[in-house]
C-alpha cells in the first residue's frame, strides 16, 4: 500500500520567553493508506504535537511533512488549508463541538466549510453512529460519549483519507470508550481510511494494527 | 440555524445591549435630522405666498417680528417703484396659543387672497375685520380649537372665524388694523412687505430699486435660502452627534466582537481543525457583527418612529421631517461603525494559531 502521510526529520521546538522547549526531535514516520496506527506515550512526549503537524495545523521547526505526496514545507496557509480539507478529518479530545448549534449542524459544518453539498449526509452519518434520534440536540444536551460520537461523525462525513484522533476516549468511561473505539474500527473496515489514534491507554492502543511508541519527542518503537 | 445567529442567541443580554447601542445611534441621528425640518417648514410656509419679493428694514433679522416699518408710507414708496404691482404689509407679533408662542401674521383682509387660494379655508370664512382670527389646521389640532371659539389675548376677545389648511404662511392671521390697535401703535406699522412684481423680468429691477431705498429686499427664493442658512450651526451639532454616535457604535461593536472572539478561541481552533480557512473565520466574525448591525439598524428605525410619535404627541406644532435618503445615511453610518469595530477582532480571529486555540482552556 502506498504511503499517504510521512514525516521526515521533523523537529518542533516551542519558544516561550526566548527559551526553546523541544517537543519533537527528528521524527521520521510514515503511514500507509488504510493503516490503523496507535501512537502511545506518556504525557508531554509530543503525541499531540505530532498529530497537529500531521494534520497541517502546525509547522515543524525543522524537517517536513508530506501529505498525499505533497511536500508541505513551502506551502502557504491557504494551500495547507486546502490539503487539510481534502484529506484530513480531526477528532479532538474534548470540548470539540460548536456549543451553539445542534449535533446535525455540527456535522453539516464540516461539509459547509469545504463548500460540499450537505443533503442528507449529516443525518445519515449521525444514524451510523447511533444518534439519529438526538440529531437536533445541542452538545450540552448530549453525554460526553455521545458528543464524541458526533465528533467522529463530523470528522468522517467528508470522507477524509486520514482520520487523526487525539485521545478520543480520554474523557470517556469504559462503556462509552468501547463504543467510540468500535465505531472507529468499524469505519476503518468499511471506509478504509488511514487512522492515527493518539492514546496513553494500552487497551485502546491494542485495537490498532500498528503501535508507535514515543518518549521525549522521539519514536522509540514502531 | 446559521452559525453566526446561533452564536449570538445564547448571549442574549450582551447581544441586546449591542443592538440597542447601534439603534440609539441610528435613532439619535434620524430624530436630530428630522427636527431640522422645523425650520424648513417655517421657510416653506413663509414663502408660500402669491408674491415675488420680501421687503424688510435694512439689515433686518431673518426671523420676523415687530413693527419696524411705517406701513402706509412704505407702501406708498414701494408702489411708486416701476414694476411693482402690489405691496402687501404684514405685521408679525407673538401670541400664546396651544401652550406656546405663535407667530401671528396681521394682514389686511383684502390681501387674504395673496396668502391662500380660495379652497384654503376649510371651515368658516376669511378675515373681514375687527377682533377676528384665522388659525391653521395644525394649531387647531394642537389646541383643540373650534370655529367660533373666543380667545382673549392682548386684552381683547378674538373670535376664530376661519380654519385654514396647514401650509399657509402663518399659523395665525388677524386683521392688520386690529393688531396695530391692540399694540397701541401711533400709526400703522408693518414688520415686512410682500411685493408682487409685474412679471418675472421685473423682479430684479424692483429688488434693486428697493435696495436703493435703504430697505432689504429678497426674492422669496433668497429668503428661503437665508432662513435655511440658519441651519448651518444646527448641521455642526448634528455632525458632532453623528460622530459621537458612530464612535459609540464602533466601540460597542469592538468590545462585543472582541469578547466573542476571546470567548470562542477554542471553537475557532476547532473550526480551523475541520477545514475552515482564514477568510471563512474572518467572514464568520464579520457576519456576527453584521447581524448585530442589521438588528441595530432595524431597532433604530423603530426607535425613530416611536421617538417621532412621542415628540409630536407632546409637541404637536413641531415638525420632524426625515427624508428617506437619511434613513440610508443612518444605516450606512451604523454599518461603517460596525465594520470598523469588528475589523480588528475578525482579523485577530482569522490569524489565530489553531494549535494555541485548541489548547486554550
Amino acid at each position: 500500500m502506498k504511503t499517504i502521510i510521512e514525516t521526515r526529520g521533523v523537529t518542533k521546538v516551542y519558544r516561550t520567553d526566548g527559551v526553546g522547549t523541544p517537543a519533537l526531535r527528528g521524527v521520521d514516520l510514515s503511514f500507509r493508506q488504510g493503516e490503523f496506527v496507535s501512537v502511545m506515550g506518556p504525557s508531554g512526549c509530543g503525541k499531540s504535537t505530532l498529530l497537529y503537524l500531521l494534520g497541517l495545523l502546525d509547522r515543524p521547526t525543522e524537517g517536513t511533512v508530506l501529505l498525499a505526496g505533497t511536500d508541505t514545507k513551502g506551502l502557504g496557509d491557504s494551500e495547507r488549508t486546502r490539503l487539510r480539507r481534502s484529506h484530513i478529518g480531526f477528532v479532538f479530545q474534548r470540548f470539540n463541538l460548536m456549543a451553539a448549534i445542534s449535533a446535525e449542524a455540527n456535522v453539516a459544518l464540516a461539509l459547509k466549510v469545504r463548500r460540499l453539498p450537505v443533503g442528507s449526509a449529516p443525518r445519515d452519518m449521525l444514524a451510523a453512529v447511533g444518534l439519529d434520534a438526538k440529531r437536533h440536540r445541542r452538545p450540552s444536551a448530549l453525554s460526553v460519549g455521545e458528543q464524541q460520537r458526533v465528533a467522529i461523525a463530523r470528522a468522517l462525513v467528508t470522507r477524509p483519507t486520514v482520520l487523526l484522533a487525539d485521545e478520543p476516549t480520554g474523557n470517556l468511561d469504559s462503556e462509552a470508550s468501547d463504543r467510540v473505539l468500535e465505531l472507529v474500527a468499524r469505519f476503518h473496515r468499511e471506509l478504509g481510511q488511514t487512522i492515527v489514534l493518539i492514546t496513553h491507554n494500552e487497551q485502546v492502543a491494542a485495537r490498532a494494527g500498528r503501535l508507535v511508541r514515543m518518549r521525549d519527542g522521539r519514536i522509540v518503537a514502531g | 440555524m446559521m452559525l453566526p445567529l446561533a452564536n449570538l442567541l445564547p448571549r442574549k443580554i450582551r447581544t441586546a445591549i449591542s443592538v440597542l447601542a447601534v439603534g440609539v445611534g441610528v435613532a439619535l441621528f434620524l430624530v436630530l435630522v428630522g427636527l431640522t425640518g422645523m425650520l424648513h417648514e417655517i421657510a416653506d410656509r413663509t414663502t408660500n405666498v402669491d408674491a415675488d419679493i420680501m421687503v424688510m428694514p435694512a439689515a433686518g433679522p431673518a426671523i420676523l417680528l415687530g413693527g419696524g416699518l411705517p406701513a402706509d408710507k412704505t407702501e406708498a414708496r414701494l408702489r411708486a417703484i416701476p414694476g411693482v404691482r402690489e405691496a402687501i404689509p404684514v405685521l408679525c407679533w407673538t401670541l400664546n396659543l396651544a401652550g406656546r408662542d405663535q407667530n401671528v401674521f396681521a394682514v389686511r383682509p383684502e390681501d387674504w387672497h395673496f396668502f391662500a387660494k380660495p379652497d384654503a379655508i376649510i371651515e368658516g370664512r376669511p378675515l373681514a375685520g375687527g377682533y377676528e382670527m384665522i388659525i391653521d389646521t395644525r394649531l387647531q389640532r394642537a389646541g383643540g380649537y373650534t370655529l367660533g371659539r373666543k380667545i382673549e389675548r392682548l386684552n381683547h376677545i378674538f373670535t376664530i372665524v376661519g380654519i385654514a389648511r396647514e401650509g399657509v404662511a402663518g399659523r395665525v392671521f388677524v386683521p392688520l388694523d386690529t393688531l396695530n390697535e391692540c399694540l397701541q401703535q401711533d400709526a400703522r406699522r408693518a414688520t415686512f412687505f410682500y411685493v408682487k412684481a409685474d412679471g418675472p423680468a421685473a423682479v430684479k429691477p424692483v429688488c434693486d430699486a428697493i435696495s436703493a431705498m435703504k430697505l432689504s429686499a429678497f426674492t422669496l427664493d433668497e429668503y428661503y435660502a437665508r432662513l435655511s442658512n440658519l441651519l448651518g450651526d444646527m448641521h455642526l451639532v448634528i455632525g458632532g452627534v453623528v460622530t459621537v454616535a458612530g464612535f459609540v457604535c464602533f466601540l460597542v461593536i469592538l468590545l462585543t466582537v472582541y469578547t466573542m472572539v476571546i470567548e470562542r478561541t477554542r471553537e475557532i481552533g476547532i473550526l480551523k481543525g475541520i477545514g475552515a480557512s482564514r477568510s471563512q473565520i474572518f467572514g464568520l466574525v464579520l457576519a456576527e457583527a453584521g447581524l448585530i448591525a442589521a438588528s441595530g439598524i432595524g431597532v433604530g428605525f423603530l426607535m425613530t418612529w416611536a421617538g417621532r410619535t412621542l415628540i409630536l404627541d407632546l409637541q404637536p406644532l413641531w415638525t420632524i421631517e426625515i427624508p428617506p435618503l437619511r434613513f440610508a445615511y443612518a444605516a450606512a453610518l451604523a454599518a461603517i461603525g460596525t465594520f470598523l469595530g469588528a475589523l480588528h477582532p475578525a482579523l485577530r480571529a482569522a490569524r489565530q494559531d489553531p494549535v494555541e486555540s485548541l489548547r486554550y482552556e
